[in-house]
């Protein structure tokens, strides 16, 4: 076909059906994001329902408002009590401070070992780089109970599991960040991603002035990619905070478990008062809420950086 | 040694010591990532390939048996290594099925202009960044028969006037739990997808509306390849994820009731490491049987993305009619 007969088959459409087309496409447009915030209004009535539930009595957790006798749309008590009785119930504040222990050495050393990797994988030549690229990335898709009994029976030996090891057996929780593992291979990936998309000239302009890998790597990488290392450490935070698998196998003493692990213990003890369970739900999810707002641009470019290349 | 011989043949003369200098300062920047991989990867995974091979008792001594792990964990149902594969495979499929095709419909409703977009867009991805642990929580509360506090049990009995449902002890129902869960906190590759479709070409989408193509033709030649790789690699990831699910059913019950329909590979692997004892060749031989499936899956997905690749490629001959 060319362009002349669509020209005519547009002539051939009256005014008055064209009109009527597109209010049709409009209707449907309209119905679409109806559709779509109720979608959305679906997926955050479970985040308000935990926010709610963690306020509430006993009784409004078995009788909530709406079927309540009668009805209303807010829980008649609020109870903030909750909260101070979640807290007691574990030793809130410990879990918090090893749940900081873990994490920030994990997030910290994550930002340096992936970026400092990152940047041999996109600027430097040396040999076999293609290979062990590939390598390291590939190690985002293996499952992770297949180096699991090895893990655990070298950290055995090296004297690194055990509430009476090295940082109370936490290092084994804290070590793959260091090296890139168990999953961290993934940021390595986009911080290189990222780096690939500077211009060469920049360094290559730095390197006539006499500058090195290291000089150009402090003084030019790292404050470019700035957006990309954010990303890591938001990424990184979440990632560690949540963990729970590891956590669960390497931790084994009350005096080490960290706040996820905590609410795990709870869940599987006391099954009674839940509103207290979910009150502590709130405080374990809160650091990764609070930083998700904060950061929610970079998350979305993070994401975006990730997913298109892969 | 490699280095030298790479050298040797790249660069000459003074270069050769500067070509060199400049491998060694690479694999000195990629020594975490390059150590990290051997230490942490590849010696363990072999080393976890040997435990497979022998009996290992409580004392931690080994004893050489060949394939007899292997032979056991598919011939002896006691293990329940089958069926732990069995509801897996099940849930990783269906639950992938799902994600994607829910990420895929929201990131087009989310693909046009309207005010209040990128809230949504937050909306959706929010629970994602939740800890796992709260949302099993959360779930689970939600779940729970109407005398424990489970609202839709609540709403199905005095709204519906229906029985209320099991779903945490239903060998069925306990899986609506899981895959809520796994729907409810998909919201990256919400994210992913919405940013790939604004890759789209606006040219070609008109192009189709010109030649009287409807949202379905408009899906299927333009917006559809565009998307493909991209869906492709979360199809992948997600598998993989669902495969290992792990704390969602450690919340519902740690022992994979009801009747071991939870009792996933990766609770699996966990319970015969950590907690059964004498067991750890028999986790090894599974650990490697689940790597094989995982890497037989994505064998087979990647041969079937390669297939349908001639497919995918017609749109651009008819592009070049429409221009």
């Amino acid at each position: 076909m060319n362009k002349g007969s669509y020209a005519d088959n547009t002539a051939l459409y009256s005014y008055g059906k064209l009109s009527r087309l597109n209010r049709r496409r409009k209707a449907i447009n309209t119905a679409l994001i109806v559709l779509v915030f109720l979608l959305a209004i679906l997926v955050a009535f479970p985040l308000y329902w935990m926010v709610r539930c963690s306020l509430v009595s006993k009784s409004a957790l078995t009788v909530p408002e709406y079927f309540a006798d009668p009805p209303g749309i807010f829980p008649k008590v609020i109870q903030w009590v909750n909260y101070t009785l979640g807290m007691e119930r574990i030793n809130f504040f410990q879990q918090l401070l090893n749940s900081l222990i873990i994490t920030i050495p994990y997030v910290l050393g994550n930002l340096l070992t992936t970026s400092v990797s990152a940047y041999a994988f996109a600027r430097i030549r040396f040999p076999l780089r293609g290979m062990w690229f590939a390598l390291v990335i590939s190690t985002m898709m293996l499952p992770c109970a297949v180096t699991l009994l090895p893990q655990y029976a070298m950290y055995t030996k090296m004297g690194l599991v055990g509430t009476d090891a090295i940082l109370g057996g936490r290092l084994p929780l804290i070590l793959p960040a260091l090296f890139c593992a168990s999953g961290n291979a993934y940021f390595v990936f986009l911080l290189r991603q990222f780096m690939m998309t500077i211009p060469v000239e920049i360094d290559e302009a730095a390197r006539i002035d006499g500058a090195g890998h290291i000089r150009i790597f402090i003084n030019i990488m790292l404050p470019l990619i700035r957006p990309a290392l954010i990303v890591v450490g938001l990424f990184s935070f979440i990632n560690c905070w949540n963990e729970f698998f590891y956590s669960i196998i390497y931790l084994q003493g009350e005096k080490v478990y960290t706040l996820t692990l905590g609410l795990y213990i709870i869940n599987g003890v006391h099954i009674t008062n839940y509103e207290q369970v979910m009150a502590l739900a709130v405080l374990v999810s809160a650091p990764c809420l609070l930083l998700f707002l904060i950061g929610n641009k970079y998350f979305v470019e993070g994401i975006k950086l990730s997913g298109i290349k892969g | 040694m490699q280095t030298s011989a790479l050298t040797k043949r790249s660069f000459g003369g003074r270069k050769n010591i500067r070509g060199r200098r400049e491998g060694a300062t690479g694999y000195l920047f990629a020594f975490p990532a390059i150590f990290g991989f051997l230490l942490l990867t590849l010696y363990p995974m072999a080393t976890s390939l040997f435990y497979s091979f022998n009996k290992i008792d409580l004392q931690g001594n080994m004893e050489w048996v060949g394939l007899q792990n292997y032979v056991e964990i598919f011939s002896n149902p006691s293990i329940g290594f089958l069926k732990s594969m069995q509801v897996t495979i099940l849930y990783a499929f269906i639950n992938t099925f799902l994600i994607i095709v829910f990420c895929l419909v929201v990131a087009l409703l989310l693909n046009r202009k309207f005010r209040m977009r990128n809230l949504l867009r937050a909306i959706f991805y929010l629970p994602a960044v939740i800890p796992m642990i709260s949302t099993a929580i959360l779930w689970k509360l939600l779940l729970q028969n109407a005398a424990g506090g489970g609202l839709i049990n609540q709403f199905i009995m005095k709204v519906l006037h229906l029985p209320q449902l099991n779903f945490l002890t239903d060998v069925r129902l306990v899986f609506v739990v899981l895959f809520a869960m796994g729907l409810w906190t998909c919201g990256g590759t919400i994210v992913v997808l919405l940013a790939t479709l604004q890759d789209v070409p606006r040219n070609l989408i008109e192009a189709v509306e010109l030649d009287g193509g409807n949202a379905w033709h408009k899906f299927r030649y333009v917006t559809y390849p565009t998307i493909k790789p991209v869906l492709f690699f979360q199809l992948i990831m997600c598998i993989i994820t669902s495969m290992q699910v792990f704390t969602q059913s450690m919340v519902l019950s740690s022992n994979g009731a009801p009747n071991r329909m939870t009792y996933f590979i990766n609770i699996m692997i966990y319970d015969h490491s950590f907690k059964q004892s004498g067991m750890k060749g028999i986790a090894a031989a599974e650990a490697w049987a689940v790597f094989f499936t995982i890497l037989i899956i994505t064998s087979v997905l990647f041969y079937f993305q390669g297939a349908l690749r001639p497919d995918s490629d017609r749109p651009k001959k008819r592009r070049g009619g429409i221009k």
